[in-house]
């Protein structure tokens, strides 16, 4: 524990090092913010509708580069406008990498918890688990389910979901064996029954920091999977527009039509950036431990 | 012990996600064929027997070390994986090598400069890694440095220069990653009261960032290189699929395609594999580094 | 647990605000920005060429569309050349997939089969002559028609050797040939065609061969005897065979007869092709073709942009670009790629036409509520299902797919099937599909569907680079009379089996990379609803008139049932037609001078007929 010196006057009167770089990311959570706010406000902000566009609209450049301002990024190879898209994209992008990253998360918490608390043989058949999920190539059963079920949302985030949790599961368990020998535990054992009771009451607050540090940098993650997948013709089913699927979609045109699969890829950089600068933050912030993320 | 455990697991993960995959013989069997001819050749690959059956035979030959016959090439496929996975790990040794020879350096010099300009340029190069899509910096890199420049060939494996481009597309994740994680770890120790204390006594500053700090904070990186490496050998399908570079991602693409059930079992045993062994190996290295930790 | 107490207040975060990482961050943008400049800057000049190229498809799509006026006179060439003595001529190109060797016919797969022969290693009685729509001989100097109509009798050529020391061809080898890829356990392509025709092939003599069905076949002497599908009949070494067993045939790529030896077959790598010295006809000019495999397209596109490849395929869209690069060319070559969508569901059969119960019957996809299908047992339903499906034909704008997906490469197409070369004379604007939405609405209207129709529309892909892109223009399309048309990708293999089942009753955009000499609609209906592939329709009306076509031996009588044929399909739009996509081939100029393709394929070949420059 002598690591976790980011405790505020703890040794030195000349700053550490750790110590500046603890200022919040304030411009990493503006683009976040204005990012979300895109997704979250997307059928006010979109200048047009998302999946509709007329074929003799094709691949119109952006309006800085000799388009017009009715479509100020351009437009796609179906003639859809390429800024409603992107808006539209974060939306599915983020929703479809909050999903995953909550039900990921949740079970793979909950299988961490679980694993640590009670030990023995359902930690060893838990890890094990844990250690299949990461010695198989996931993009590669994605694209082998992708082959047999069409894609859709749901297979989506299922995939990104089995990307996702085993991440949880290990961390959580190494906090849960720590918190399991403190005091304050080994006291609620003695007097409580209901280990459900205890997992919840006791180690859950316990672990709430190091699973939202996860989450954070699982999320850049998860939206470059999911561009992955889409490549790999696994992500959302057109026309639904995803960041990765646009990328994906354009990536013939990348010399022509450059703008139908830059754009999306900057706005995946920016987010995907602003969201790890911002876990680099949070992790020095509330759990130095998790160097390995 | 806990090795062979895993590896159980994934023959059932193959084996199931083998019978849900798709139908061979949608690929083999022709538009003008007849019901009955679609049947008869089930019955030819097997397809008609329980499904534990097919299972067991599975486990069985596995164990003794046969991964089977390709179903579309009718050649074994042992000898496939081990020409394409030749391919592959000369792919993830050059990739590999850069995370070390470039990743380490940079996040050694990003920590010991936190800061400064240099570690901003560094930091912003390994997020954007990080945050970008390998198959579109692939298409990005042939665009720029083969179809612009023309200094490279667009696809392919030829001469050295032919894996200039891919290892790029393939590294800069791990780079990233690795940059990352030393200059966190660093940074770790050099906020512990004993590198305060070898300043104290006049140490200079590259002594202690070279030799106390990052010896003490290579253990994660170490780590991280290891599955890194053990990821890239077997899971560059989408680099491989973009340069079409001839190694295991390409050829599980194919088998994937075509339906070749026995070929994705065997690629993906494979990974399993390679990935099991570096964990070992990763203990082993471990202590090696730091005699404190003991293999459990 | 210090880990666990938030030691700042808002108010403490707010005083550790800094402007470090804003730096990061207007880092980050510029690197982005810059790397968008470069692009950019890289690719102005293909701006350029594009704006001037919304004007040249044309001209360049109407010189390349009939092959056999630009190249018929470098035929004349070709014959008088004398071939080369020991130049080492290599020649490359870029293909999406190498399948894997399958060296004997009765297992040669869909795809493969189609290769081996185009590109000259394995070798038909019969070839279709470049450029002309005409077949020539080539393993046979001549043949004749039994006078029943029922046969065919072929005279072999002599001094035919194969590759690998195996011998002269002999109607043996004829024979075994044929007879393995029909045999029972067969997956070759041909196989329901010849089961259907009682096929039997005996060798006379040595150098003659007689075919005889059971039953006249338009379609069986195209079919088996010429390269043009991929059911054409290969003629491998019976010696060879005989002495590898068929596990050790099967991946032994020798045995052929072509001007081209297979020199090196790495699945799913690359192909390599050697000329052979030993060739019973002309010499193959260029002497070693490399076929490589790679993937992704836009990747394709580099390898030839850079000059890594002497040829490609390029996607329609892109044609127009490649063009104008200095040193490179376009061509179009083949049986363009049919695009067309099939309402499924049609499943109004409860017995074959000769009278065997279909099983099982009613099929699962059969679904009345569909607006496209309705209740078979109804003639008012089946009326209204009819104006649906002629709504939806009429709602897509099929010139504006041509003109800005395909980048003028291609045609509308009114009829559900590829119509080849040779029928060009029934081909056309009879059955002209109007693009008018009023009409369609109207249709809708009386349908019974005024605010337009919902449904779900299947996208396969593995066929065409542009499959997902206008299957979702043609989803936009339909959309556009007012329902919800929804899309979903699967790929082919994986939609296959439910297609086999007869299971579904939804839309299904479909596309092919280019036709085979034998109309693929027709092929596929012909043993409907017995074999494996159904287009989601099992109707008697057309099935009546197609196998009206088999007995028929008369090219006259043959265009009249085709009219009538076409005549109801129209009317019905049991399968609605979309476009027809060209292939167009992407050239090295500075290297090609020419390559003179057989049309009646849709695959790369004829590597024989390349000239340098």
């Amino acid at each position: 524990m002598n690591r976790n010196s980011n405790v505020p006057g703890a040794l030195s009167s000349r700053y550490s090092r750790r110590h500046r770089l603890l200022r919040l990311p304030i411009f990493s959570m503006v683009i976040l913010f204005v990012m979300i706010c895109l997704a979250v406000f997307a059928p006010v902000i979109a200048p047009h509708d998302e999946n509709l566009g007329f074929l003799e609209d094709r691949h119109q450049p952006p309006v800085l580069f000799g388009g017009t301002s009715n479509h100020i990024l351009g437009t796609d190879s179906l003639g859809r406008d390429v800024f409603s898209r992107v808006v539209f994209g974060a939306r599915i992008s983020m929703l479809s990498a909050l999903t995953a990253l909550i039900v990921g998360g949740a079970i793979g918490t909950s299988l961490g918890i679980f694993a640590g608390y009670k030990g023995g043989w359902v930690d060893e058949l838990i890890m094990r688990m844990v250690d299949v999920k990461f010695s198989i190539p996931l993009v590669l059963i994605a694209f082998a389910l992708v082959v047999i079920f069409s894609p859709s949302f749901g297979l989506l985030v299922g995939l990104l979901t089995m990307f996702v949790w085993g991440q949880f599961t290990r961390q959580v368990r190494a906090e849960v064996l720590v918190i399991k020998t403190t005091d304050y535990v080994a006291a609620a054992r003695t007097w409580e029954a209901s280990s459900v009771h205890i997992m919840y009451r006791h180690i859950f607050p316990g672990v709430v920091s190091t699973v939202l540090v996860i989450a954070t940098f699982q999320s850049g993650a998860v939206i470059l999977a999911e561009a992955t997948l889409s490549f790999l013709g696994a992500g959302v089913p057109p026309p639904s527009p995803s960041w990765g699927a646009m990328i994906a979609d354009g990536r013939l045109y990348l010399d022509t039509a450059w703008w139908v699969s830059l754009a999306p890829g900057v706005a995946m950089g920016i987010f995907i950036a602003a969201i790890t600068l911002l876990g680099d933050w949070l992790r020095d912030r509330w759990d130095p431990k998790l160097r390995q993320l | 012990m806990t090795g062979a455990l895993t590896l159980l697991g994934v023959t059932f993960l193959v084996f199931g996600l083998s019978r849900i995959q798709g139908d061979p013989r949608s690929v083999l069997i022709s538009d003008d064929a007849s019901i009955d001819q679609w049947q008869e050749m089930g019955k030819q690959l097997g397809l008609d027997q329980p499904v534990y059956k097919q299972y067991m035979i599975y486990v069985v030959n596995l164990v003794q070390g046969d991964l089977g016959t390709s179903t579309l090439q009718k050649k074994p496929v042992a000898g496939i994986l081990l020409e394409r996975g030749w391919n592959s790990a000369l792919l993830a040794v050059t990739a590999f090598s850069l995370t070390i020879l470039i990743g380490v350096p940079l996040g050694v010099l990003s920590a010991a400069k936190t800061g400064g300009i240099s570690d901003y340029v560094i930091r912003m190069f390994a997020v954007l890694g990080q945050a970008l899509p390998s198959y579109w910096v692939g298409l990005l890199l042939i665009l720029i440095f083969a179809v612009g420049l023309d200094w490279l060939p667009a696809a392919r494996k030829s001469d050295w220069t032919s894996l200039i481009l891919p290892t790029l597309a393939l590294g800069w994740l791990g780079v990233s990653g690795q940059i990352r994680i030393v200059r966190s770890s660093m940074l770790d120790i050099l906020d512990s009261e004993y590198v305060r204390l070898a300043r104290a006594k006049g140490v200079t500053e590259r002594a202690i960032i070279w030799k106390h700090v990052l010896r003490n904070a290579i253990v994660s990186p170490v780590t991280f290189a290891s599955l890194t490496f053990a990821s890239m050998l077997t899971g560059s399908i989408v680099v491989e699929t973009v340069f079409a570079w001839p190694g295991l991602g390409l050829l599980s693409v194919n088998a994937l395609n075509n339906s070749d059930y026995t070929i994705l079992q065997g690629v993906i045993m494979l990974a399993a594999l390679v990935y099991v062994l570096f964990s070992f190996v990763t203990d082993v290295v471990y202590t090696m580094i730091d005699p404190r930790i003991r293999i459990q | 647990m210090q880990r666990l107490t938030f030691t700042s207040t808002p108010a403490t975060f707010i005083r550790r605000l800094s402007k470090h990482h804003v730096g990061a961050f207007v880092l980050t943008y510029i690197f982005v920005i810059l790397m968008a400049l470069v692009f950019t800057a890289g690719c102005s000049g293909n701006n350029e060429h594009s704006a001037e190229s919304i004007t040249s498809p044309e001209i360049v799509a109407s010189s390349t569309s009939t092959p056999a006026a630009s190249t018929a006179d470098a035929g004349d060439i070709a014959a008088t050349e004398t071939p080369p003595v020991i130049v080492d001529r290599t020649f490359s190109l870029a293909q999406s997939s190498v399948m894997f060797p399958a060296m004997v016919p009765s297992q040669l797969p869909v795809g493969s089969g189609g290769y081996i022969h185009r590109w000259g290693v394995y070798e038909t009685a019969m070839t279709w002559s470049a450029g002309k729509p005409e077949l020539e001989n080539r393993l046979i100097t001549d043949w004749e028609m039994d006078s029943d109509g029922l046969g065919w009798t072929l005279h072999l050529k002599k001094g035919v050797q194969f590759h690998g020391g195996w011998g002269e061809m002999t109607a043996e080898d004829f024979v075994w040939s044929f007879e393995d890829e029909i045999r029972e356990t067969s997956i070759h392509s041909g196989i329901g065609l010849a089961r259907s025709t009682g096929a039997t092939i005996e060798a006379i003599d040595t150098y003659t061969v007689s075919i005889r069905l059971d039953q006249t076949s338009s379609f069986f002497f195209e079919a088996f005897l010429s390269n043009g599908s991929g059911a054409a009949t290969k003629i491998f070494s019976k010696a060879r065979a005989d002495a590898l067993g068929v596990d050790g045939a099967f991946l032994d790529i020798s045995g052929g007869s072509g001007p081209y030896v297979f020199e090196k077959w790495n699945p799913g790598d690359e192909v390599v092709l050697q000329a052979f010295d030993g060739y019973h006809g002309i010499s193959p000019y260029v002497t070693t073709v490399h076929i490589l495999e790679i993937k992704e397209p836009a990747t394709q596109l580099a390898a030839l942009r850079t000059g890594q490849v002497d040829a490609s395929l390029v996607p329609a869209p892109l044609a127009a670009d490649i063009a104008s690069e200095p040193h490179l060319g376009i061509q179009s070559f083949g049986i363009p790629g049919s695009q067309r969508l099939y309402p499924q569901g049609q499943f109004c059969m409860d017995e074959t036409l000769s009278g065997t119960p279909v099983q099982p019957f009613p099929r699962p996809g059969y679904d009345p509520e569909k607006p496209w299908v309705g209740d078979c047992e109804s003639a008012v339903s089946v009326e209204s299902a009819r104006k649906v499906r002629v709504a939806m034909s009429m709602a897509i704008d099929r010139q504006s797919i041509v003109d800005n997906i395909l980048g003028g490469f291609g045609r509308p197409s009114y009829l559900p099937e590829v119509v080849p070369p040779l029928l060009d004379r029934v081909w056309q604007d009879r059955w002209f599909i109007p693009y008018d939405i009023d009409a369609a609405k109207i249709l809708l209207d009386e349908a019974g569907y005024p605010s337009g129709i919902d449904g779900l529309m299947r996208i396969t892909t593995g066929s065409h680079p542009l499959e997902v892109e206008i299957g979702q223009a043609v989803a936009q399309f339909i959309g556009a009379l007012g329902g919800d048309v929804t899309t979903e990708v699967i790929t082919y293999s994986g939609n296959r089996p439910s297609v086999v089942a007869r299971e579904r009753s939804d839309l299904w955009f479909r596309s092919s990379g280019g036709g085979t000499a034998e109309p693929p609609e027709i092929s596929q209906l012909r043993r409907n609803p017995e074999n494996a592939f159904n287009p989601g329709m099992e109707i008697k009306e057309p099935l009546a008139i197609i196998s009206e076509m088999d007995s028929i031996t008369s090219t006259e009588e043959l265009d009249e049932v085709r009219e009538r044929l076409y005549d109801s399909f129209s009317h019905n739009m049991w399968i609605i037609p979309v476009v027809l996509a060209d292939q167009i081939l992407g050239l090295n100029t500075d290297k090609i001078e020419s390559w003179r393709m057989s049309s009646g394929s849709g695959y790369l070949g004829d590597f024989e007929n390349i000239r340098f420059k």
